[in-house]
């Protein structure tokens, strides 16, 4: 056996690569419902299409597609999966069918029941949204009490043994508990990751004004708050993708509209009418696999091209055309640019 | 005496382009199978002995491979076989057949950080605000 490796140029990184290069689905998100216990205030789901959600007899048929398709791991998502009264059929399901699976939960629903269950049926991960301490999580999700039903959650499920993730989603309100939560996590046992994007709502985005943040407050919560700035990095070649969306990723909505990424509004087709194969061999996702960073025309002589970290998903969601940066895009590659070179 | 192999149930697996990615999921471990390995992977359905997953390979060398991947908890082996073989869940399209000369092997393994679903490879600066799309 050649030498085990660690860290992300290693057996992770070739399969992106080999998936990518022969356009296998290796990663498939899927919204199972957009049904929610919360109502978190700069949920990007507002106005997002609705309709009935694919039943038992398509979710079978949709994992077996996924599994031909070449589909390793399946990101069950929501609204909050756990919802669904067959959420644990399909979960099911999916290890009979050999996924590599894991669960973004609101966490509302994870009773010592649900606890063993999810355990016995071995998670890559259960991940929940933290967005600050008692206060702001609970003003932001809504939800009195919703702050406890994660904390709890977690600690039912890390103590099954189940590795968990806590995100936070930076608003204006949490800004300040960052650090805290992260002590928290490292308390529990829990993985934290900090996200200082927002993603416009499907009905407009203006929604999400109230939760960004200020300059200042972007710029310490920038690269996972790390205390040293990001250097520069090595600039995409014109020829070269964007990201893996419609080359080794894809995404499900509950009414079965396939999309290249979660964030990407334009749907490629639904398994309600199409097969999964055609509408991953179809024109509209051939299409949105194939952009690459030399068609960006605004970025060309950008003097922070080398601090973005550009998604097409975010871009085509605030601009209406991925090649067309989102603001907060560029304004976190400027501030990432202010921040390494006042340092430097 | 004969030896029957089984894919643990406690692995996830698909074949990507002719090579079988194993994660093996109760510590999330990521394994990847050259050509050759990913055959005998497939194949190893409960009912196919040491030597038939072999398929002629110099058989020392096969067997060395299947006791790694029992000892990494990947595969089962069994003195009796299954009663009802374990159908691969994915129908497979095979590239051309490995060069003869290729022993089975584990390529390469890691844990799996599922963070990365969507950067880019070779870029240095990760993509941080995704919605948890692909990491999560």
């Amino acid at each position: 056996m050649g030498e085990p490796t660690e860290g992300a140029s290693g057996a992770l990184d070739a399969l992106n690569r080999r998936a990518s290069r022969a356009r296998v689905p290796v990663w498939a998100l899927w919204e199972l419902t957009h049904r929610c216990p919360l109502a978190c205030r700069h949920c990007y789901l507002e106005g997002a299409r609705e309709g009935a959600e694919l039943d038992a007899r398509e979710t079978d048929l949709l994992l077996r597609e996924l599994a031909d398709a070449g589909t390793v791991f399946l990101v069950l998502s929501g609204g909050d999966p756990l919802v669904r009264d067959d959420f644990l059929d399909v979960v099911d399901r999916a290890r009979e069918l050999g996924f590599a699976w894991k669960v973004l939960t609101s966490g509302m629903l994870v009773d010592d029941a649900m606890a063993d269950a999810i355990a016995a049926r071995l998670p890559l991960e259960v991940s929940m949204s933290l967005h600050g301490l008692r206060r702001a999580h609970d003003e932001i999700a809504s939800r009195p009490g919703a702050f406890d039903a994660v904390l709890g959650a977690a600690r039912r499920l890390i103590a099954r043994g189940v590795r968990v993730l806590l995100k936070t989603v930076v608003t204006p309100a949490g800004a300040g508990d960052v650090a805290a939560v992260r002590d928290l996590c490292d308390r529990l046992g829990a993985r934290h990751v900090v996200s200082t994007r927002h993603i416009p709502g499907f009905d407009g985005g203006e929604a999400q004004d109230p939760f960004c943040l200020s300059d200042a407050q972007l710029a310490g919560q920038l690269d996972g708050g790390a205390s040293a700035p990001v250097g520069p990095h090595r600039l995409l070649r014109p020829d070269e993708a964007l990201c893996n969306a419609g080359r080794s990723a894809l995404a499900i909505s509950p009414r079965g509209d396939v999309r290249a990424c979660l964030l990407m509004r334009e749907v490629c087709g639904n398994v309600r009418e199409t097969p999964l194969s055609e509408i991953w061999r179809g024109e509209a996702m051939r299409r949105l696999a194939g952009l690459v960073a030399g068609g960006r025309a605004r970025c060309a002589s950008c003097a922070d091209a080398a601090f973005c970290s550009y998604c097409p998903g975010l871009a085509e969601a605030e601009t209406g055309d991925p090649l067309v940066p989102a603001e907060a895009i560029c304004r976190e590659a400027r501030l990432r640019r202010e921040r390494y070179e006042a340092r430097a | 005496m004969e030896r029957y192999y089984t894919r643990s149930r406690t692995v996830a697996s698909r074949v990507v382009a002719g090579e079988a990615v194993l994660v093996r999921m109760p510590d999330a471990r990521l394994y990847c199978l050259n050509g050759r390995a990913s055959r005998m992977w497939v194949r190893a359905d409960g009912r196919a002995t040491g030597l038939a997953l072999a398929d002629g390979f110099e058989p020392s060398v096969a067997r060395a491979f299947l006791d790694e991947m029992v000892s990494a908890g990947l595969l089962e082996r069994s003195s009796s076989p299954l009663e009802v073989a374990e159908a691969f869940p994915q129908n497979v399209v095979w590239p051309e057949a490995p060069p003869a000369s290729e022993a089975p092997e584990i390529v390469d393994s890691q844990p799996v950080d599922t963070t990365a679903g969507c950067i880019p490879p070779e870029t240095e600066i990760a993509c941080y605000g995704l919605p948890q799309t692909f990491s999560v």
